[in-house]
């Protein structure tokens, strides 16, 4: 027991670590006090305040439609991509050219974007942070597709092929179902990704209409309200859920796969 | 064609891989009804021919024709043909009878007959307790007959199997080998079959292509493969067998070893004999039958039979032994054997 104990030690701690500051902006939340960095008491008043706050509302308005149009567009093209590169183009020189968007520094490409915008003339908008999320976002769907895609037993679709089906018809019941889950998975991620985005959507967001992470970083310049540890603490929850949901899915298509097929 | 009709016409298919000559001008013609097999070592290009047929691969040059007509310009999901794939390939997120009830949904039957036809089908593998089972629950034999039945539901004109028998254990093997075999029967669809597996090949075809490098070395039935192989390849290929190389001289095999082996005229073009393991006696050194005299070099116990390896002039013979009292390694002993048992081999 001894032994094992101290072999856990250095994860726990690890995982205070990690969680620690988490664990902060929660507690915080929950404080009567005006200034974020006293306890006074208990309180649930920062929550409804939330909804009060007119910017902070509008933020996370702008936030959930440029994710939910970054996800549809980076799932529709990231998926494509990754046939293309999977079936059609195989070249090492592509696929790093691929994924080079997933781990590029986001000043860079947030400078670049600004630049090409202004050069063609585009308004800032929503729209342009969509499009600008999904240069990152197809290129992670893209990945986790494309992974899903080269380990799927190429049989299947010959086994459709060869029983009638034609190739839209395979597609549609063979390869697609075989790839949802990495589909889900990178749905997600493109989500997350795009919902606390800041340094790229900070650039290319319109100053009228900005995204939640750009609202909260001018509300913080001046100091952590305890407004901004609620909705740190709910934005919390929906990642936490997120990646609960994510896990689900890549174990349940695991299990429905089976492991000799 | 001795008998029967022609149903497929593989004439001059040839196709290379960069520099592999996968097939090289195979010319071959199976029969309405008949259990083939194609048999040959990986990489002997029998799965090639097989997708060709299928209609996954495109010859080079050559033609195939299934009940004369022309096969090679129609797309795999408009052939009359189905392929069993080595891996199965059954749909996982679907339900056995849905699997099984696909290729019938392609052709968009109506749903009574589809169920009807699916219940048949799974009435004659024997699974109609596992219909709404997923392939991940069914055990190896059963995923078999699922790929089976999937691959009969559809009255191909001809059916194609690729190593049918390769992803199960050996017991499974043996009922499935025999449970193939009357599938056949009762469904009166041609087989052609694909293995590398001999006995497997011998006990199930009527007919077998032995292939090697592209080539189709030898097409026969089991018996006359096995009586009469015509090439060192086939012979090695098909059972157990001594190679002795050399040449015919007068009535006598001058070989690399026992020189003065007295043969008939025969072997007179051959380039090597083959001599089947029980086609040998394993006799006392002073027996006058000895044709040559060695030592026991090993002793493999088989159960009904033994087989015992034996060392004269360099050459190791194979040879059964029936004898109950079993010889010991570096006992000495002859080897007896009729005038006729030597096979003429007369190529590589």
């Amino acid at each position: 027991m001894m032994t094992r104990a101290l072999r856990t030690t250095p994860l726990w701690i690890l995982y205070a670590f990690l969680y620690i500051p988490i664990a902060v902006v929660v507690f915080m939340s929950f404080n009567a006090s005006d200034s974020p960095y006293t306890w006074t008491g208990f309180s649930l008043q920062w929550y409804p305040a939330l909804l009060q706050d007119a910017d902070i509302m509008g933020g996370l308005r702008t936030t959930l439609i440029v994710a939910v149009g970054t996800t549809i567009i980076s799932v529709i093209l990231g998926t494509l991509l990754a046939f293309a590169l999977e079936r059609y183009f195989p070249s090492r020189f592509l696929d790093a050219a691929a994924a080079a968007p997933a781990v590029m520094p986001d000043i860079m490409l947030a400078v670049g974007l600004l630049a090409f915008y202004t050069l063609v003339g585009f308004t800032l908008g929503p729209v342009s942070v969509i499009l600008a999320h999904s240069v990152f976002g197809i290129a992670f769907v893209a990945a986790v597709v494309r992974v899903r895609l080269s380990g799927l037993d190429p049989s299947l679709e010959e086994a459709s092929r060869d029983l009638g089906a034609s190739s839209l018809k395979t597609f549609w019941s063979v390869t697609l179902p075989g790839i949802r889950p990495a589909i889900l998975a990178g749905a997600l991620l493109a989500f997350t990704l795009s919902l606390d985005e800041f340094t790229v959507a900070y650039f290319t967001a319109s100053p009228a209409d900005p995204t939640l992470p750009i609202v909260i970083y001018s509300s913080v310049r001046f100091g952590v309200t305890p407004q901004v540890n609620a909705l740190a603490t709910l934005l919390l929850l929906v990642s936490f859920v997120a990646v609960l949901l994510a896990q689900r899915t890549a174990r349940l298509s695991d299990s429905l796969r089976g492991r000799n097929t | 064609m001795d008998s029967g009709d022609v149903l497929l016409d593989i004439s001059g298919v040839s196709r290379s891989f960069g520099d592999v000559r996968a097939l090289d001008d195979v010319s071959i013609q199976i029969r309405e009804n008949e259990f083939f097999a194609l048999l040959g070592p990986s990489g002997c290009g029998k799965t090639t021919l097989l997708r060709v047929i299928a209609g996954f691969e495109q010859p080079d040059s050559g033609t195939v024709t299934l009940d004369g007509v022309d096969l090679l310009p129609i797309p795999p999901e408009k052939r009359a043909v189905n392929l069993m794939f080595q891996s199965y390939a059954l749909f996982p997120h679907m339900t056995v009878e849905r699997n099984v009830g696909y290729g019938l949904a392609c052709e968009r039957l109506p749903r009574d007959e589809i169920s009807s036809r699916v219940d048949e089908v799974l009435t004659t593998v024997g699974l109609t307790d596992k219909r709404n089972a997923l392939p991940k629950t069914l055990s190896g034999g059963q995923r078999q007959r699922v790929a089976l039945a999937r691959a009969i539901v559809k009255r191909p004109r001809l059916l194609l199997l690729d190593e049918p028998l390769s992803a199960l254990d050996r017991k499974i093997r043996g009922e499935m080998q025999m449970e193939l075999k009357r599938l056949q029967h009762e469904v009166g669809i041609t087989f052609v079959v694909v293995t590398h597996d001999q006995d497997e090949a011998m006990s199930l075809a009527d007919r077998v292509a032995v292939m090697d490098r592209g080539v189709v070395r030898q097409l026969d039935t089991p018996l006359d493969l096995y009586r009469r192989p015509r090439s060192i390849f086939v012979a090695d290929f098909i059972g157990n067998s001594t190679i002795l190389r050399g040449r015919f001289d007068q009535g006598t095999w001058i070989g690399d070893s026992a020189p003065g082996l007295s043969v008939p005229d025969t072997c007179r073009d051959a380039i090597a004999l083959a001599l089947r393991p029980e086609a040998l006696t394993i006799v006392p050194t002073d027996d006058p039958r000895a044709r040559v005299r060695g030592e026991i070099v090993e002793v493999f116990f088989q159960g009904d039979h033994a087989l015992a390896q034996l060392r004269a002039d360099g050459t190791v013979y194979l040879a059964v032994l029936r004898d109950d009292v079993l010889p010991r390694r570096g006992d000495p002993r002859g080897l007896a054997w009729d005038e006729s048992a030597p096979i003429p081999l007369f190529e590589e």
